[in-house]
């Protein structure tokens, strides 16, 4: 097995949690010191770019701001691949705005780095971070994602249970799914299915190509038509809609047996900031205890900091599986390609 | 006296012949840097190894493979297939409700002619993103809400807007207008002998229609067709959102995903906007081909106040028609987008759930209101439109200057110039601006300037026609009075034809300035996060799912282009009254 399948006990993190909480290091501490935060309220901005959910960094956004209303957070956001698109374009003309980035795929990111564009940065609670999840100095992991499958229970009575259960007839024509080919999560949940569901073979790609799913062009725009009905499951993340969700639309997650994928979103500071005291402080607060605490308790996603407990919603435990970085880079282009051809997808 | 005046004219001729070449010369570098040179580089990008904005490198470096990879992929062929289906049909029955319009407005006795007048042409106010956007909330297959009202009635009938069907509806309703504007000034030149020579030799109504008018009129019908099926052609935000969903390509979204891959494929997106020019110019090709059989069919000198077809019982009918017609492109569809604006969010389980008071908020709009980029675009696109609609018209008005009113040599070349843009669809404009523009010296990408540029290259022909009709309505005998008296080519053209010019170029600014803000195609390939404007915002935003906020940016853009519209109106006619 290429990708590292592990097994979280969520009731073993909340213990973690506890005893590091005994410990936490004051909230300045973690955000880097007064000089930084005085530094950054110099500034006055932030601009954030990101292929994060709009609602959810603007959930982000609303807790900087309230933390510190003398700096305006601003966020961009695109789907992964026309963020990074935008990124180099930008970058080559020189009119690159972000100092910050934020992407699920490590791979475009590495691309990134390449152009230059990556900056240096360590974090004050770097030490809180497992070592295969940042790039030290550069890259760190603000949010973890899930990738499962959602489903609107108005619609859908016999909900599937499985990955295996997706690939039913009862659910032709009724999925949704982004192309592996646009982003980092839907390329890694292709590679699961491929190297988990498949056993190593596209024989799970072909079940689930034969469901002649729509296809979306990010995961975001998924959220509108599960709430809808239009699309009455998809493979999807366990953030998708949260902010209606607590509103009453109705979309439920299923935490397959067969495990889900699990998805770090990877912060750094670009080289050209305009604001670098700013981009720190935004990269030290989101990951800082407060910061991460948004995500969990206000989003209801994970943290990968192993001292910050999951949301309440979370089910205790979940098996969640990673690709291995070197199997994310070096697969990719040869899989989506294949993947694209399975799927009819991209003329 | 005759002294005088020959010596003001001896004066006089040095200047009169330097004005208007410090005004060619100019205008011919302004062009060809927005026109030729943009898509020169595309051109040559395509059959180049090396980066063809380094010129004289690329053409030591000439490669068709692109072509012969790019023309062998059968995806292409399908994608192309795709196009000029949804193409025709959509022109099609853009050309059949044109028509019907045409013929209630030049041919009936209806009354209400002026408000029929504005129904017809109501649509042009709307973007065809906003529009297809609010299509896919009514009629998508499972959760659209007329589907909805459809379940309820116990009907078994359902729509689904992600369909060919879908697109030839979108496109033939709301392209309708061009094919209105386009017949009606045709239906109404008629000469009604012929008619009344039929209904006199013993013909019914309907043998006249059939034998005498449509024969009269199938060329201009055959050209408002080609018209519209040029301009779809062309159309990235239509196919976008209702065919890709279901992952029907048409050229436009094919040539998107070539240049937005990782990385982008612009030599091979250059391959296929080459058949993309290709194809229009067919189709323009054609047009022009028909207008010209046409004018001299139908137009006669006399001026004949063609018969009217008295309606009678069939009224009544004909309204329904026109009130369904404004249903489906303004009604429905904005009753649709203030709903979604108002709503948590879209889940209805029956008719009554769509009007429960719970669920509404006001939660979209302080999210536009609070995301600095939403804000941003919506300042960028009246920056913008102001600017390509002053610029643009200053420039189109200088051109068709030159072309009609001067002996100039190169006038006839800068006719050609401007007409360039008619067989290049904005998408096409798009890719060759990013790829001229990103290296060129002086740094033009990513400010806010590159958009206006390509709006401008963009809408150049609407612009030069509209002047040079405008212009055409001003004797040369006030022109020539001002030469005589001594007015140098700048004060003729200050003093005299651009007062006289004025409500012409009010108008064509206005149009400028709503095909800007409306502009899609060219703008995301364009905008950077500082420069973004309104339909690439509405865009993003609907690609990521945040459907409220669509909404309500949709309705901002409306709201912007109709307030406009009526303050410039009001201002055009209180000027004329004065």
């Amino acid at each position: 097995m290429k990708g590292a399948v592990r097994c979280i006990a969520f009731a073993a993190v909340v213990l973690a949690w506890a005893a590091g909480a005994a410990f936490a290091a004051s909230l300045t501490e973690e955000l880097g010191g007064e000089a930084l935060i005085r530094e950054a309220k110099k500034e006055g901005k932030v601009v954030v770019y990101t292929a994060n959910i709009l609602s959810l960094a603007k959930t982000m956004q609303t807790a900087f701001n309230k933390r510190f209303p003398e700096i305006k957070a601003e966020v961009v956001r695109l789907g992964g691949g026309a963020l990074h698109r935008k990124i180099l374009t930008e970058h080559s003309a020189g009119k690159l705005l972000a100092d910050v980035i934020e992407m699920s795929d490590r791979g475009l990111i590495r691309r990134e780095m390449a152009a230059g564009v990556i900056g240096k940065h360590t974090i004050p609670t770097d030490g809180k971070y497992p070592a295969d999840t940042k790039i030290p100095g550069m890259v760190y992991p603000g949010y973890t994602y899930l990738y499962l499958i959602a489903y609107n229970p108005a619609i859908v009575k016999n909900p599937p249970k499985s990955w295996m259960d997706l690939v039913d007839p009862r659910f032709r024509g009724q999925l949704g799914l982004v192309p592996a080919e646009l982003g980092g999560t839907p390329w890694m949940t292709a590679l699961f299915q491929y190297q988990v569901l498949g056993n190593n073979s596209d024989s799970y790609w072909r079940k689930l190509a034969a469901q002649k799913p729509r296809f979306f062009t990010s995961g975001a725009g998924i959220g509108k038509n599960l709430i809808s009905g239009e699309t009455p499951a998809a493979v999807a993340l366990d953030v998708v809609s949260v902010s209606d969700i607590k509103k009453g639309a109705p979309v439920k997650f299923v935490y397959p047996p067969e495990g889900v994928v699990m998805i770090i979103f990877n912060f750094s500071v670009t080289t050209v900031a305009k604001n670098p005291n700013a981009a720190k402080l935004w990269m030290n607060w989101t990951h800082s205890r407060e910061g991460q605490e948004v995500w969990t308790k206000q989003v209801g996603g994970l943290s990968p900091r192993t001292d910050i407990a999951p949301p309440e919603a979370a089910p205790k435990t979940v098996k969640v599986w990673q690709a291995t970085e070197e199997d994310f880079v070096k697969l990719r282009d040869s899989y989506t390609k294949r993947w694209n051809a399975i799927f009819g997808y991209k003329p | 006296m005759q002294l005088s005046i020959g010596g003001m004219t001896e004066r006089a001729a040095p200047r009169r012949r330097l004005g208007p070449l410090l005004v060619v010369a100019p205008l011919f570098a302004v062009l060809f840097f927005l026109i030729p040179y943009p898509i020169g580089i595309l051109l040559l990008g395509s059959v180049s190894r090396v980066e063809p904005t380094r010129i004289g490198e690329a053409l030591r470096h000439l490669d068709f493979s692109y072509y012969a990879e790019m023309y062998s992929s059968p995806a292409l062929y399908q994608a192309t297939l795709n196009s000029v289906i949804g193409c025709v049909g959509g022109a099609l029955l853009a050309m059949l409700t044109g028509l019907f319009f045409a013929w209630v407005v030049a041919r009936t006795d209806i009354k209400g002619k002026g408000a029929i007048e504005i129904i017809a042409i109501m649509p042009l106010f709307i973007s065809p993103l906003i529009a297809s956007m609010a299509w896919s909330i009514l009629a998508s297959d499972r959760a659209g809400i007329l589907n909805i009202f459809f379940k309820d009635l116990g009907w078994d009938f359902r729509l689904n807007i992600y369909s060919f069907t879908g697109i030839w509806f979108v496109l033939g309703v709301y392209y309708a207008p061009y094919a209105y504007l386009f017949l009606t000034p045709a239906l109404r030149r008629m000469d009604p002998v012929l008619e009344e020579a039929s209904t006199i030799s013993g013909a019914s109504t309907w043998q006249t229609v059939r034998r005498v008018t449509f024969p009269l009129i199938i060329h201009p019908i055959l050209s408002a067709a080609l018209l519209v099926f040029v301009i779809t052609l062309g159309l990235f935000a239509v196919p976008a959102t209702l065919a890709v969903p279901v992952n029907l390509h048409f050229l436009t979204t094919y040539l998107f995903n070539l240049v937005t891959g990782n990385p982008p494929a612009y030599e091979k997106a250059a391959t296929v906007s080459v058949l993309l020019i290709a194809l229009t110019f067919l189709g323009v090709f054609l047009q022009r081909q028909i207008i010209g059989k046409r004018s001299f069919v139908t137009v006669t000198g006399k001026s004949t106040q063609p018969r009217l077809l008295k309606l009678r019982r069939w009224r009544p009918v004909v309204l329904a028609l026109v009130l369904l017609y404004l249903c489906l492109t303004v009604v429905l569809p904005y009753l649709a987008l203030v709903l979604v604006s108002v709503r948590r969010f879209m889940f209805f389980t029956s008719v009554a759930s769509i009007f429960d008071a719970n669920m509404l908020t006001t939660q979209h709009f302080q999210f536009v209101w609070s995301h600095a980029q939403a804000i941003r675009s919506i300042g960028n696109s009246l920056y913008m439109g102001a600017a390509a609609a002053l610029a643009g018209s200053l420039l189109c008005f200088l051109t068709s200057y030159c072309i009609h009113r001067t002996e100039l040599p190169g006038r006839k070349s800068l006719d050609y110039l401007t007409m360039i843009p008619i067989a290049v669809p904005g998408l096409v404009i798009g890719v060759a601006y990013l790829w001229a523009w990103i290296s060129f010296p002086v740094p033009i990408y990513g400010t806010i300037w590159v958009l206006a540029l390509a709006y401008v290259a963009r809408f150049v022909p609407d612009g030069v026609r509209a002047a040079g009709v405008n212009l055409l309505q001003v004797h040369k005998e006030l022109e020539e009075s001002s030469r005589i008296h001594g007015g140098s080519f700048w004060q003729t053209l200050w003093r005299v034809m651009v007062p006289l010019a004025r409500p012409g170029l009010l108008s064509s600014m206005l149009l400028l300035f709503i095909l800007s803000v409306r502009e899609l195609g060219s703008s995301i390939f364009l905008y950077t996060t500082e420069s973004i404007v309104l339909s690439v915002q509405i865009y993003n935003q609907w690609e990521s799912g945040e459907l409220g906020a669509t909404a309500v940016l949709s309705l901002v853009q409306t709201l912007l282009l109709v307030g406009v519209v009526v303050l410039a109106r009001k201002y055009v006619m209180r000027a004329e009254a004065a």
